[in-house]
């Protein structure tokens, strides 16, 4: 029994047409699932340059080896594409009910390419897949539009449904991917290349099964893990986590911290439960990255995380969860049941726009899922418009008579409810903040905060300088879920990987910013394991508990049946990072012209809060990545030794085979 | 080798309507096939047919049972961590959450007459939260 499907289906919506591709037991070996396999199969079949918003783009909608065969954390889809955004490898990662989905209609990864000529959706049920007329729908946010679809296609399975809202048919570069009444793959701007190919909807009511090699062996894992997670936080106030973020961020020493507080918070409050924390010890930014917590004082009394769990009616789980960090909230007579805030959201709407509107930011949450926009990049928009009017480079005239104050609750929700149609003066930000500067003065540059064209998320380098290289360094930038320092620290790879070093559980500050060996091997290692578990279709949240309580690498054996070594699961995340490396590299991207924006790095040093006087040398960093990892030192393009040694010359060679 | 159907089969198409994936087809009152690429095996068909004309992936033939005898989910409120694991697999879709279970909500069977009594949430719990039983015998 395999716990992948070996098949893909690809949709030509050019020609209306579909075949599947079978693959390999070794295809699965060498790449996994999810974004290792998306990576093969773009790199293969897309053609070099390809025109993110064009017919030749390819979106993939890939499934983790481990979904459905009765291990945790694995209900985790991935949306792959070339990225409008940023020109890059782009990919986006979900929850909900979508990855076992695909798995049970058959398939490993569903990949469009190809335009169509209006607007469609694909059905597949038990007689297979569909291309229907998606005329209806077109124009309808994601949630309307997935309660209709399920509506029409209510047979004995209810399907599972992604759609993109009004902002990916707009075809803005910030738009993503929805499923499951308003979760959504939000980054690197692939609702936009659903848009683009007219595809609204994907709806999934397969029944196949699932199964584990070892299916005894897995569910042991699993049960074991579902205890090793629960760590009772029920009295704990957020007051409690806001001091303990203080203490950290003002500590003469770094303190490396430990996954079971995170999944404490996460079950407790969800990843919002992280921003008292955060806040206290710098790592969550103010006021377009420019400011610091003191310019907010009180911000934690006055946006309490304990309010959220006051207005949540229940929790929500992705599939295959034990933990549950997500929420159903509902604000009686004002806002309807919708998923609750994320930390990223929260920092979005709150902090970096200088607001403590958190029923404001409950709206515009729900606003923003359903018509589906990225909340990181659409608040980094905001924030960017407001420092350029507070400048002086966006006025009343421009804006239409609104003034974009710091903390206004009305420019907010003006600005957003115009990006997300593309209308009024909130058409400017539709696209993210590079572009948006573009069409502004050239100091409006310095103001527009990115890696590559994607806003940052929210995680000051100042505090952690790894989420700066990562965000620069990684094939698709911009982002927090590809690495950092914290995450060395908390997915504890030294239990299982040798050759890696424990994480001290205090160490001098500026042994941060070294790109000593320790550092660089830890970042390489994080940057592994990160490809390898989206490959397995693990959760980000489920892995930052630790290796040592979520047995991914004993699942990735129980499951598959393949009975390999830790360190030879991380050599395949690394052959996956250097093929979305090579991806990039095709496109002609350079590796060192994509950087965090200066103000991350500490130019010019801020002068208060947690990071104050900090500024570090990022080039040095990314210089010590690449070495670690065997791409020059100098280019950051991965060396043909490198490309060699990972089995990857017969791919990236002109008309590659996998 | 998924359920099929052999000769003694006289067309009833009990098993057509109760098939959740459509997986059968014929003419009534003549022999119905079963689509292999299609069937996933949840032996419905095998416990409807009144004529014994099912076998199963292993080469057996089914057993027929009354409606009423067939095995259902029972959820163990103690054990579940809430993960949906189950409600996704069932093909018929009729084990849901229910609300008001508490805060992290568990499923439960509301749609009893349409479970096929198939097992695969059973076989899906990771942490063995389901027990399958008869309704009519535990009650009494
Ligand atoms: S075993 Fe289940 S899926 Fe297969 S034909 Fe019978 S009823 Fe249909
Ligand atoms: S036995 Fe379980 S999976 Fe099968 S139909 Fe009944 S509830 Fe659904
Ligand atoms: S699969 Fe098991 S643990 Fe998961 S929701 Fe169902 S009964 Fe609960």
């Amino acid at each position: 029994m395999k716990s992948y499907t070996g098949k893909v289906l690809w949709v030509d919506l050019t020609h209306g047409t579909w075949q599947e591709e079978t693959l390999s037991d070794e295809i699965y070996k060498k790449y996994l699932g999810g974004i290792g396999l998306g990576a093969a199969l773009l790199y293969r079949d897309m053609p070099p340059k390809a025109d993110p918003l064009g017919p030749d783009n390819i979106l993939g909608f890939m499934t983790g080896l481990l979904t459905g065969a009765g291990s945790f954390f694995t209900g985790r889809w991935m949306a792959v594409a070339k990225s409008p955004l940023t020109g890059t490898w782009g990919d986006s990662n979900c929850g909900g009910t979508l990855a076992l989905a695909i798995k049970q209609s058959g398939y490993d990864g569903i990949l469009f390419k190809g335009a169509s000529d209006h607007p469609v959706y694909l059905y597949i049920d038990s007689k297979g897949p569909q291309l229907l007329d998606a005329s209806p729908y077109w124009g309808k946010d994601a949630i309307e539009t997935e309660d209709l679809l399920i509506e029409t296609h209510k047979s004995k399975k209810k399907p599972a449904v992604a759609a993109i809202g009004r902002a990916g048919e707009k075809l803005s570069l910030i738009s993503g991917i929805v499923n499951d009444r308003g979760r959504i793959a939000g980054r690197s701007g692939l609702g936009a290349v659903m848009g683009s190919k007219k595809l609204k909807a994907v709806v999934l009511a397969g029944s196949k099964r699932v199964r584990a090699h070892d299916p005894i062996k897995t569910k042991w894992l699993s049960l074991k893990c579902s205890r090793d997670v629960m760590l009772p936080l029920q009295l704990l106030p957020s007051r409690l986590v806001s001091m303990f973020g203080s203490i950290i961020g003002h500590l003469p020493m770094g303190m490396s911290q430990n996954g079971i507080l995170v999944a404490g918070i996460m079950r407790k409050w969800g990843s919002v439960g992280t921003l008292p924390a955060s806040v206290g010890m710098g790592d969550t930014p103010f006021k377009n990255w420019a400011g610091t917590k003191y310019d907010m004082p009180g911000f934690n009394q006055k946006v309490d995380t304990d309010f959220i769990l006051k207005t949540e009616k229940r929790k929500y789980h992705c599939r295959e969860c034990p933990l549950g960090c997500g929420g159903i909230v509902e604000l009686e007579g004002k806002q309807a049941e919708s998923h609750k805030l994320e930390y990223e959201t929260s920092a979005s709407f709150l902090t970096m726009l200088m607001s403590t509107d958190l029923e404001l930011a409950y709206e515009m949450n729900d606003l923003l899922n359903r018509e589906g926009m990225d909340t990181i990049s659409a608040g980094g928009c905001v924030a960017f418009a407001m420092e350029c009017y507070e400048k002086g480079w966006i006025t009343r005239e421009d804006t239409g008579g609104s003034e974009l104050n710091w903390g206004s609750s009305e420019a907010i929700r003006i600005l957003l409810t115009q990006m997300v149609v593309r209308q009024g003066f909130g058409a400017l930000l539709t696209d993210g903040v590079k572009r948006a500067a573009e069409k502004l003065v050239p100091q409006a540059a310095d103001s527009a905060i990115h890696a590559g064209g994607q806003e940052i998320a929210y995680h000051d380098p100042r505090l952690d300088p790894g989420m700066g290289l990562h965000a620069s360094v990684d094939p698709t930038p911009g982002r927090h879920t590809t690495g950092a320092q914290l995450y060395y620290d908390l997915y504890k790879l030294w239990t299982r990987v040798p050759g890696l070093k424990p994480a001290a559980l205090f160490y001098p500050k500026e042994t941060k910013f070294e790109a000593d060996e320790y550092r660089m091997k830890g970042a390489v290692a994080v940057s592994n394991f990160t490809q390898f578990y989206n490959g397995m279709g693990m959760c980000y949240f489920g892995m930052l508990i630790g290796v040592d309580r979520v047995p991914v690498f004993e699942w990735a054996n129980s499951v598959t049946g393949w009975n390999l070594k830790p360190e030879e699961y991380m050599e395949i995340g690394r052959r996956i990072q250097t093929l979305r490396q090579m991806f990039n590299i095709r496109e002609g991207i350079d590796p060192r012209k994509i950087n965090v924006s200066k103000r991350l790095l500490g130019d010019p040093p801020q002068t208060a809060g947690p990071n104050k006087g900090v500024s570090f040398d990022l080039k040095k960093l990314k210089k010590g990545y690449w070495k670690e990892i065997g791409w020059d030192a100098e280019t950051g393009i991965p060396t043909t030794e490198t490309v060699a040694e990972l089995d990857l010359t017969d791919l990236v060679k002109v008309g590659g085979v996998l | 080798m998924t359920h099929t159907i052999i000769e003694a089969c006289t067309g009833c198409t009990a098993c057509v309507k109760i098939c959740p994936v459509a997986a059968i087809s014929g003419e009534r009152k003549h022999m119905h096939v079963i689509n292999a690429a299609i069937c996933i095996d949840c032996g419905a068909c095998g416990r409807i047919c009144p004529s014994a004309s099912i076998i199963n992936e292993e080469g057996e033939l089914c057993q027929s049972l009354k409606k009423s005898m067939w095995l259902k989910p029972v959820v163990l409120q103690s054990k579940c961590v809430a993960c949906g694991a189950c409600i996704q697999v069932c093909p018929t879709s009729v084990l849901e959450f229910d609300e008001t279970s508490g805060e992290h909500v568990i499923p439960t069977l509301f749609d009893e007459k349409n479970c096929i009594g198939c097992s695969f949430c059973e076989a899906a719990c990771p942490t063995h939260a389901i027990e399958m039983s008869v309704p009519a015998m535990s009650k009494t």
